[in-house]
């Protein structure tokens, strides 16, 4: 069941915010990943701590009049743990880069997260009823003497309180050198792909010792170095194609009939600067931070450190469409540089039916951009606004001199507020936004 | 951004054209400066930074060492025992629950001969046959 305004502006309310709004931040709980399930009833996040946190749709706020996105902790468990390489006297951070769920296949659930090393398939799944009336234990466990049993009985299954239990089932290791940025499932839902700066992988679900590669860009000298991977996904329809940006500001797409090996790619998407209007930054803010293809498979977008692109797969050129995201940062991108927010790296996603598309910017302040009106619109992750059905007003960023009432100043943005991560309900315009240890909830007007 | 631009342009690449030269009208009533295209502003940051750091790498040449530095992203520890110890030192600072005597090191100073204090001798009187060996 699709919802969605497709007319005029969309307003926004704050549904609620997961986390501590404290000032107290512990660097373990800031959020590195948010993802929803393929119905949305499921909402992951994965922190720098290691740690994955699932939210579930309060059932009863489907189905109220009007709906309401509410979600509550529906288990929460420690996915990856820190590590020490000793080959390379390297710490192997246990933060959760990226997670994917995979198709419901039974009741259970699954997921893939991954750290910069380690990939886990884990299977999240419900338990409510015990079996009582065992003849070889008694009601507290103890082992019952078997010669004195006189009858036997058969164990009957009685309801018990829901317990939720998530089990790593693979873990997927020692592929990859360098620090995996990537991971994406099929469409054919037993295999996927992890990438990591210079490589990426094709794996099994079912087989954890063996991964085939197939891309690589290592270069024999590294000295030689231009470019590194920064994100892959396969198609979600096709499960022969899938992309890989780079750092470069390119976005290659790749069939897997035509080679074992797909170094060579089947179509290049580039948009070629005017070589004049280089300059040392250009390089730097072409690269690709994130690359999602459209629910539809037709379209994807590319999200570099000023813009969000939309490209159609059947035209390499150029985008069909960009949208500027903090274009006044181009006059900061000297400070932005000596800061390191420069390599930031923002991700953006699509809404359920493609109609739409979101990233986040700093101030706690995210975009959208309705591609049917052209409108787009700045909003706003703050606990001012932290209250249930409170309307989120547009926020403006002013650039230069007479700043009016309510904009802010480009110099006054908090660089340290960053919306990296962000997501959209696959079918109700619902989205998750991660605001440093925060999750908000938004929903539209109801 | 530049004239060079081609022909057929899309909507949104008009409007972002448009917002570019109100901008750039702004920041010249702001500064005096000539009309700043995208181009030129960039150009204008990179002057900035080179001002402050003239070693900053060619643009080419130093993307290759700016990827290695992020390939080779985390701390590096010279060995496991150069790691336990930067370990412990965030432990050490987090909780100190170590009794009085052994929470204060022994320091870091490394001594020498010059900078230790003289002992006073013994007042053993030595047997000179002994000391020999």
């Amino acid at each position: 069941m699709s919802e969605f305004a497709g007319n005029g502006e969309m307003q926004w309310c704050f549904s609620q915010v997961k986390g501590t709004l404290d000032d107290d931040v512990s660097e373990a709980d800031i959020i590195s990943c948010v993802e929803f399930n393929h119905d949305g009833d499921l909402l992951a996040t994965g922190d720098k701590g290691g740690r994955v946190v699932i939210f579930q749709r309060d059932p009863s706020s489907k189905n109220c009049h009007p709906r309401r996105g509410e979600y509550n902790v529906y288990s929460t468990f420690q996915s990856h743990e820190p590590e020490f390489d000793y080959l390379k006297s390297l710490e192997i951070e246990e933060k959760i880069n990226k997670i994917r769920w995979l198709k419901r296949k039974n009741p259970a659930h699954f997921l893939l997260s991954t750290n910069d090393k380690t990939i886990k398939l884990w299977k999240v799944s419900e338990r409510d009823k015990r079996a009582e009336g065992y003849n070889l234990r008694d009601e507290t466990g103890q082992i019952k003497d078997p010669s004195s049993l006189t009858s036997l009985r058969v164990p009957v299954l009685k309801p018990m309180e829901l317990m939720v239990e998530a089990s790593p089932r693979r873990i997927f290791a020692n592929a990859h050198t360098y620090h995996i940025n990537s991971i994406s499932i099929n469409s054919d839902q037993e295999t996927y792909l992890s990438a990591d700066d210079l490589r990426i992988n094709l794996w099994h679900m079912e087989v954890i010792d063996q991964s085939f590669n197939i891309v690589d860009i290592k270069p024999t000298n590294m000295e030689e170095l231009t470019e590194v991977i920064t994100a892959a996904e396969f198609h979600p329809h096709d499960c022969n194609f899938f992309v890989y940006s780079s750092s470069k500001g390119t976005i290659r797409l790749c069939d897997m009939r035509q080679a074992a090996l797909c170094d060579s790619h089947s179509k290049l998407f580039d948009e070629p600067e005017d070589p004049t209007n280089r300059s040392f930054f250009s390089e730097i803010i072409s690269s690709i931070s994130d690359v999602k293809f459209s629910n539809s498979g037709r379209y994807m977008i590319s999200r570099d450190y000023l813009s969000v692109k939309v490209w159609d797969l059947h035209m390499e050129t150029k985008p069909i469409e960009t949208y500027p995201v903090h274009e006044y940062l181009r006059s900061k991108l000297c400070s932005l540089y000596e800061n390191d927010c420069i390599f930031d790296k923002f991700e953006c996603c699509w809404s359920g039916n493609d109609s739409a598309v979101m990233t986040g910017s700093y101030n706690n302040f995210f975009r959208m951009f309705d591609r049917t009106t052209k409108r787009d619109v700045t909003l706003e992750a703050s606990r001012d606004t932290a209250k249930p059905r409170t309307l989120l007003k547009p926020r403006k960023v002013c650039t230069a001199g007479k700043r009016k009432k309510d904009e802010i100043s480009v110099d006054c943005l908090d660089f340290n507020k960053k919306i990296l991560h962000t997501a959209w309900h696959p079918h109700e315009n619902i989205i998750a936004v991660a605001a440093t240890n925060n999750l908000y909830i938004f929903q539209d007007k109801f | 951004m530049s004239d060079t631009e081609t022909k057929v342009e899309t909507p949104i690449q008009e409007r972002e054209e448009e917002t570019k030269q109100v901008d750039s009208e702004d920041e010249k009533k702001e500064s005096g400066c000539p009309a700043m295209t995208a181009a030129g502003i960039e150009a204008a940051e990179e002057a900035k930074l080179r001002s402050k750091y003239p070693i900053v790498g060619r643009p080419m040449a130093g993307h290759s060492a700016f990827l290695q530095k992020r390939l080779a992203k985390g701390q590096k520890y010279f060995d496991s025992g150069d790691y336990q110890m930067a370990k412990q030192k965030q432990t050490t600072v987090n909780k100190s629950r170590m009794p009085p005597l052994l929470a204060q090191p022994t320091g870091e100073a490394i001594p020498t001969p010059e900078s230790v204090p003289v002992r006073k001798t013994s007042i053993i009187q030595h047997n000179k046959l002994t000391t020999a060996s």
